[in-house]
């Protein structure tokens, strides 16, 4: 079911955020705390430095916690903006698995990249209906039929110009938009099980992300052997804010007081076994962190539709 | 500032106590019986945020902060703690961490109860177990109340006429098997689950729909079974933005389990939603499940309150950064009461 973690802030090491607290990102592929779950399906990662428009990107089908590229990078690279995830994908027999599938999304030329945690129940029939929402010159960058590919194309296609940057207003409409749009398709199609779709987007200067689930608590059938732990939770999402996140008296955290804040962390499930510095973002609900002018505009709005 | 009241070693008299009060002679000093006394000096930590609750404490001289950190380092003091109030009892009762820091304001005594201990009394401790539970349980349900209108910053609510009658069915034989996955009845078996059925009635909701609870005839206990509700703001408006959607196995209504008078309020329809409703008898102290299903709605109780609790934290933190025109909903503000 994955986790995701996104940073917005002072440049610091991706190992600090990667590997080094007690419920780092790596961990949670293989001893996540708020998921009954693995997540071993690949990592992926899209960092920006402090100078370039585009992001460095990795992508591994293998465990990160074994990966010494992953390690070595992590400790050598420095980021301002960071959208990482580690995959979990359900056991079946014809899994999707493999580096396409691995998250963040990000399209030659474009500058937002995009990583979902939750899954689109019976998404093979909504495609169809997406399709024509899709902009032709988007519509032929999409390489997979998996649902997180498919809400980022079509997050781009609702961007005016999507190589260009845009505002956290935009990137929050757009995202909108994408919900709104999914939401109608699976009426349409006659979908009512639950689908979570807790989405993070990030351009290098903001990050936009949104905690929602179609459908909250529909499981497919009243099978107790069906019934998944995740249909019965509303997959989580926190956030931290602070002026920097450090290893203060041997706990990571934030320190040095929100007013003066000049970093955001968000992330699945927090990176520390102690949540205190951490808060939950509210379900149906999206939030926007942006570091344009010399403090982090942080704004939040509900999602009904 | 008058003196505190002291409280005895045999747990009588607490005047200003808000749990003890609600517990009988005989219970306070039961419960007391289980627990030690523990001495903190000025300044002294008690618990610490963010660490495990393996106990909970009832204050029973001086004083504690309760102290909320917050991301960046800051903290807030929520309440201080005075004789009779019982602290910690969230992570005892959702095996949560510690919500809050407990600091000693002056040297103050506390009576310090373990989680085991707790459990054993509350699950099979009889008539004294369940009516300390029940107490518990109260106590939780009015901050959580507390947190709600603080954190919606409302004062007294227009009242809400009950809610009608929503036409509940006996449940299928199959809804026994779904409740073996529901947190709030682990620990029954199927077979107790299905003797329970003739006690429940089940009712189907359409997405978007909206209800007042407690109906106007025959108030149950209401669970979510399938499906999800919000809590909805009186004049239907939006969501009550600090209280989080109640999906499969969580409380809707739960008066009735406790004794006490339920205020009628509105919940929006989020899913597709089937609502299971249990009879009160379910709850009385002597039917064979009243003990789990208690410690189950209790559980549910402290899950909510701290949820609440960090919502209430979270709108008092984005809502103030937010731009003037989109700080429409103006339901989020607070200095979150205690949680602890």
């Amino acid at each position: 079911m994955c986790r995701v973690l996104a940073y917005l802030g002072e440049p610091l090491p991706l190992d600090d955020l990667l590997y080094s607290s007690d419920n780092s990102l790596v961990r949670q592929s293989y001893a996540p705390q708020r998921l009954r779950m693995l997540n071993l399906a690949g990592f992926g990662l899209a960092a920006w430095d402090p100078s370039a428009p585009y992001p460095y990107i990795y992508h591994t089908a293998g465990m990160p916690a074994f990966d010494p590229n992953l390690r070595t990078l992590a400790r050598n690279v420095h980021a301002r903006c960071a959208l990482a995830h580690v995959r979990g994908v359900q056991f079946s027999d014809n899994p999707l698995v493999g580096p396409q599938f691995l998250h963040p999304f990000i399209y030659p030329e474009m500058r937002a990249a995009l990583a979902h945690n939750g899954d689109l129940h019976r998404f093979a029939e909504m495609r169809p209906h997406l399709q024509q929402h899709l902009r032709p010159e988007i519509a032929r960058k999409v390489r997979t039929n998996l649902d997180s590919e498919w809400i980022y194309a079509l997050f781009l296609s609702n961007l005016d110009d999507p190589s260009a940057e845009h505002t956290t207003e935009e990137m929050a409409d757009a995202l909108v938009e994408t919900l709104k749009l999914l939401g109608r398709v699976r009426r349409q199609v006659g979908i009512d099980t639950g689908s979570s779709v807790n989405l993070f987007v990030a351009d290098g200067k903001r990050i936009v992300a949104a905690r929602y689930a179609f459908d909250f608590g529909c499981y497919v059938s009243d099978d107790p052997a069906q019934i998944s732990p995740w249909q019965l939770e509303y997959l989580s999402l926190w956030y931290s804010l602070g002026q920097r996140y450090t290893c203060h008296e041997g706990e990571w955290k934030m320190v040095g007081g929100r007013e003066s804040a000049r970093a955001m962390l968000l992330a699945s499930e927090p990176l520390t076994r102690d949540e205190s510095t951490w808060l939950e973002v509210p379900e149906y609900s999206l939030v926007s962190f942006d570091m344009g002018g010399d403090a982090p505009l942080v704004s939040a709005r509900t999602l009904e539709f | 500032m008058a003196a505190p009241a002291r409280v005895s070693e045999e747990g009588r008299i607490l005047p200003g106590g808000n749990l003890l009060d609600k517990l009988r002679a005989d219970d306070r000093a039961r419960l007391f019986e289980l627990g030690r006394q523990r001495v903190v000096e000025e300044g002294e930590e008690v618990v610490r945020q963010g660490t495990v609750g393996d106990c909970l404490f009832v204050v029973e001289e001086g004083e504690l902060a309760v102290v909320r950190a917050l991301p960046g380092d800051e903290e807030q003091v929520l309440i201080t703690a005075r004789p009779g109030m019982l602290l910690g009892e969230l992570a005892v009762l959702d095996g949560g961490a510690r919500a809050a820091s407990l600091r000693a304001v002056r040297r103050s005594v506390l009576r310090v109860i373990g989680l085991g201990a707790f459990e054993a009394l509350t699950l099979y401790g009889g008539e004294a177990g369940h009516r300390i539970l029940r107490a518990v349980a109260t106590l939780v349900h009015e901050r959580l109340e507390a947190t709600r209108r603080v954190a919606a910053c409302q004062g007294a609510r227009a009242p809400l006429a009950a809610g009608a009658a929503l036409g509940w069915s006996a449940p299928p034989a199959q809804v026994a098997g779904v409740l073996t996955v529901l947190p709030a009845f682990a620990g029954l078996h199927q077979a107790d689950l299905e003797s329970m059925l003739p006690a429940l009635g089940v009712v189907a909701l359409e997405r978007g729909s909206d209800l007042v609870l407690p109906e106007v005839q025959s108030p149950g206990i209401v669970m979510v079974l399938r499906g999800a509700l919000s809590p909805w703001l009186d004049d239907g408006s939006g969501p009550e933005a600090t209280m989080p959607a109640i999906g499969p196995g969580g409380f809707v209504d739960y008066a009735a389990a406790l004794g006490i008078a339920s205020e009628p309020r509105r919940w929006r329809v989020r899913s597709p939603t089937r609502l299971m409703r249990l009879a009160p008898s379910l709850f009385e102290v002597n039917e064979p499940w009243s003990a789990p299903l208690l410690y189950a709605l209790s559980r549910d109780l402290a899950l909510t309150l701290r949820r609440t609790t960090g919502l209430a934290m979270h709108f008092g933190m984005a809502w103030a950064r937010e731009a003037p025109a989109r700080a429409g909903a103006k339901r989020g503000l607070a200095p979150a009461p205690a949680a602890t």
